[in-house]
């Protein structure tokens, strides 16, 4: 196959795996989202199935009523946490490189797989040091490595109850370690391994699994500080 | 007659809960619980008419959990709970044994309605 091909499959593979990963998780957050609204249409239900009950002449139990009240702005504010978080995967493929504070990009990539990991009985956790860590990088290519590691533990789910994510400096560059017990066996795993591999080398970064002795396992992305050698598009609103 | 006894099964705590408080003011005997596991061993301890089963859960997830109660408690029907993007697992879960499903977020009175037709006693 000519290089140009070569090129070719592989962008139409990432814009590809890169639906598939904006798929997943809007399908999921969109889940989130209706079992919110799930949850605030029965309390609304409820209060008015007090209400139909006072003009039985059934008393009104203040208590149930702060309840409720309590409840729907749980939810409320579930809500709009999740909103904003979609809002911000939304741009993050906005431009090709940006500014990023990698606690903060690896909050929300950690909060959108929350629940896909919990599918898996896994729970994903970020341990961001006392130092922030800056980088100029993809946020959208940086997110889906991340979530594409998240995969290599949760395809071994049974083996992976809490998987933790520590962004660190290193050097001139940055380390994103992600460890849990134990990922999925390589040759079970081969597709999202390459796959990992070429959104690594789109940041000009690289990824390796190593051992983490009686801990387990770890995912370790390595990236440089700098601008990565592509175009900045436009920003939509 | 003994009032329908009814057992919500969804992660989601407060959503199971607040179910069973308006079946049980609509004179259901209605519980809610929040994995299939605890489901597997509340059935050890009662006998359900109908179960309300999510089919998206952690751990025993409701195909699974249904697939459970037709061995263990065949007498037992099961409704199953969706959200929009889940209705292909929902009609598998009917070719497997299921009653009927239901898409989140749903009235109470379809569920009602729904809950008296499983127990057969529309």
């Amino acid at each position: 196959m000519s290089d140009q091909n070569q090129e070719r499959d592989r962008g139409r593979r990432l814009k590809q795996e890169g639906l598939a990963f904006f798929g997943a998780i809007t399908a999921s957050l969109s889940h989130e989202l209706n079992n919110a609204f799930a949850i605030i249409n029965e309390h609304g239900g409820l209060l008015q199935d007090l209400l139909l009950g006072t003009q039985q002449g059934v008393p009104m139990d203040d208590r149930k009523l702060q309840r409720i009240s309590r409840k729907i702005g749980a939810q409320v504010e579930r809500g709009n946490a999740l909103i904003r978080r979609l809002n911000r995967f939304a741009h993050s493929a906005d431009s090709e490189s940006r500014e990023i504070d990698l606690a903060e990009l690896l909050g929300d990539i950690v909060g959108l797989s929350q629940r896909l990991a919990g599918l898996r009985m896994m729970q994903l956790e970020l341990r961001p040091g006392p130092e922030p860590v800056r980088l100029v990088s993809n946020p959208f290519f940086l997110q889906q490595a991340v979530f594409v590691a998240f995969q290599l533990f949760w395809d071994n789910a049974e083996a992976n109850r809490l998987v933790t994510v520590v962004p660190e400096a290193s050097g001139p560059g940055v380390r994103i370690v992600i460890a849990g017990a134990r990922t999925v066996a390589p040759e079970a795993s081969g597709e999202k391994r390459e796959l990992l591999s070429i959104l690594m080398e789109e940041l000009r970064g690289e990824a390796e699994t190593r051992s983490e002795g009686a801990a387990g396992q770890a995912i370790v992305l390595t990236l440089s500080r700098g601008v990565p050698a592509s175009v900045e598009r436009p920003v939509s609103a | 007659m003994p009032p329908i006894r009814v057992l919500l099964v969804d992660d989601e705590e407060d959503l199971s809960l607040v179910l069973a408080e308006r079946l049980q003011m609509r004179g259901f005997d209605a519980e809610g619980v929040t994995s299939g596991e605890t489901a597997l061993s509340r059935i050890e301890q009662k006998q359900f008419d109908v179960l309300v089963v999510d089919v998206k859960m952690p751990g025993l997830g409701g195909l699974n959990l249904l697939r459970k109660l037709r061995q263990r408690n065949p007498r037992s029907q099961v409704i199953l709970f969706t959200g929009h993007g889940s209705t292909q697992e929902a009609e598998e879960g009917i070719r497997e044994g299921a009653f009927d499903y239901l898409v989140k977020p749903v009235e109470i009175e379809e569920l009602v309605k729904k809950i008296q037709q499983a127990a057969g006693r529309p």
